[in-house]
């Protein structure tokens, strides 16, 4: 029987996922790092308990759930309450971003924060509509309908270039 | 899957793949978030037995001492809820019985505000006759940063409710400075993304900078798919490196939504409470501080206590909706 993590050890792990899945939702390279840290910051201080708990084995779904509510809590406060620094839009990209990351980040941007969301978690992660909707306190009927909306839209601003993309 | 889908999911992975973020930095500052949520959870503990059980023991010393006025003396059996500031205590009171019971009424604020005095600084600072309800213990819990101070409530002017976020915390500590400009207005901020109604205010962003190095950021964005806005107004007081700032909707969240990731919004109005104008007005008040006097917490406890809140959504535990 293996012996459960420690937070630095499972952090240290999942961080590049996690921030991959921050990235492509948020699509700003700075918020992305701030989700992640929040994430982070929220785990290490339940970490006690879930070790207690016996519930280290649930703890990827529990990070990417915290990371998806953390980023929409952020979109709720984002004026009233927004710390993150001010940035030129090359840099919110962060380095080496190539022509399929700009155009598809641009084209995520278009979609409101839970079509965002749903996109990144059903096609990227691969979830079940169950889970997405699990993780994001919504109905399977209502995922199922923001994912049909959001795919619509993607396939009007990606349509002609996602092949031309994926061969560069 | 069709084949755009599939096509989609390798764009995701293909872009996913590019990114490579400094592991060590998300770790390590991660951690310290933690930490500094542990401090703040055990920091809150201590204080509130600490400051019960100092005043218990000044209460007390003013029995003994013969100082004590008619009302202050009463605590003494009764505890904390019962003290009252120094008020109620004559002015020819010796140093030693004044200060075992409360600050003087010219010494300094030593208490952190709370979401509860917030609660009433707001409700002081609207015109009469506001109503607030439906406090969001789920939405206030989840603040987004430790120092950060929430209050998510609905007003009500007479002409149909609004939810509203009021949030204050202080800069230096855990976050910093934010740095605020309208460069990327109207851009995707000031876009509708749904239908605008009659009445709707037209979006708009302005950031006013004074010399003292404070800003006031007033913003509209525009309308969410389903014709949601709101109006955004933040302040920056140096002085005392306090941002405050409120986001006043058009709309309330629905009561059998879990708010805020499924979160429906109602609309109720066309146009937010207040406007611009007045929000700006509130914020500026010099009531908001970060400390306040022992009076204040009192007051505002008993208001709070007046308001209704929302329930916890179904799929989460009672613990995350817990704010008292």
């Amino acid at each position: 029987m293996s012996e459960a993590p420690t937070f630095e050890e499972f952090a240290s792990s999942r961080a590049r996922k996690l921030f991959q899945v921050a990235y492509l939702t948020c699509g700003d390279w700075h918020q992305a790092h701030d989700l992640v840290q929040t994430t982070f910051g929220n785990l290490y201080a339940v970490w006690p308990r879930l070790s207690r708990q016996g519930q280290i084995g649930d703890l990827d779904a529990y990070a990417r759930k915290a990371l998806l509510r953390t980023y929409l809590s952020h979109r709720r406060l984002r004026r009233s309450g927004e710390v993150a620094m001010g940035q030129l839009p090359e840099q919110a990209t962060g380095p080496g971003a190539s022509d399929l990351r700009l155009t598809l980040v641009a084209a995520l941007r278009q979609l409101p924060a839970r079509g965002r969301a749903v996109v990144v978690m059903r096609y990227l992660e691969d979830w079940s509509v169950e889970a997405t909707a699990e993780a994001l306190g919504a109905t399977p009927n209502a995922v199922r309908s923001l994912s049909l909306r959001s795919l619509t839209r993607l396939r009007e601003l990606l349509g002609a270039d996602s092949e031309l993309l994926l061969r560069d | 899957m069709d084949d755009f889908e599939n096509k989609l999911s390798r764009m995701l992975e293909a872009s996913a793949e590019e990114l490579h973020p400094s592991v060590e930095g998300l770790v390590a500052e991660g951690g310290r978030a933690g930490v500094r949520k542990r401090r703040l959870r055990r920091g809150r503990q201590v204080v509130g037995a600490t400051l019960a059980v100092a005043a218990v023991v000044a209460a007390a010393s003013l029995v003994n001492t013969g100082h004590g006025t008619a009302q202050s003396a009463g605590p003494a059996t009764t505890g904390t809820a019962s003290v009252r500031p120094s008020a109620s205590v004559t002015p020819s009171a010796t140093p030693s019985a004044t200060a075992s019971v409360a600050p003087s009424a010219t010494a300094e604020p030593d208490r952190d505000i709370t979401w509860q005095a917030m609660l009433k600084i707001l409700h002081d600072q609207l015109p009469p006759g506001a109503k607030l309800s439906r406090l969001d213990p789920y939405a206030m819990k989840r603040s987004t940063y430790p120092d950060m101070l929430p209050v998510v409530v609905d007003y009500d002017d007479g002409n149909g409710p609004s939810m509203l976020e009021v949030t204050i915390y202080p800069v230096g500590q855990s976050t910093p400075v934010p740095k605020v400009d309208c460069a990327a207005f109207p851009g995707e901020e000031g876009q509708d993304r749904g239908p605008r109604q009659p009445g709707y205010e037209k979006s708009s962003c302005q950031v006013t900078k004074y010399p003292d190095g404070g800003w006031l950021e007033t913003a509209v964005p525009g309308t969410d798919s389903n014709g949601q806005y709101a109006e955004f107004v933040r302040l920056y007081r140096p002085a005392d490196r306090l941002v405050i700032g409120v986001t006043a909707s058009n709309a309330i969240l629905e009561t059998d939504a879990v708010p805020p990731a499924g979160g429906t919004y109602r609309l109720t109005r066309a146009k937010p409470p207040l406007g611009l104008e007045g929000w700006t007005a509130l914020l500026k008040s010099p009531q908001w501080q970060l400390k306040v006097d022992k009076s204040v917490l009192d007051a505002g406890e008993a208001f709070a206590a007046t308001v209704s809140r929302t329930a916890c959504p179904e799929n989460v535990k009672p613990a995350e909706c817990k704010i008292d």
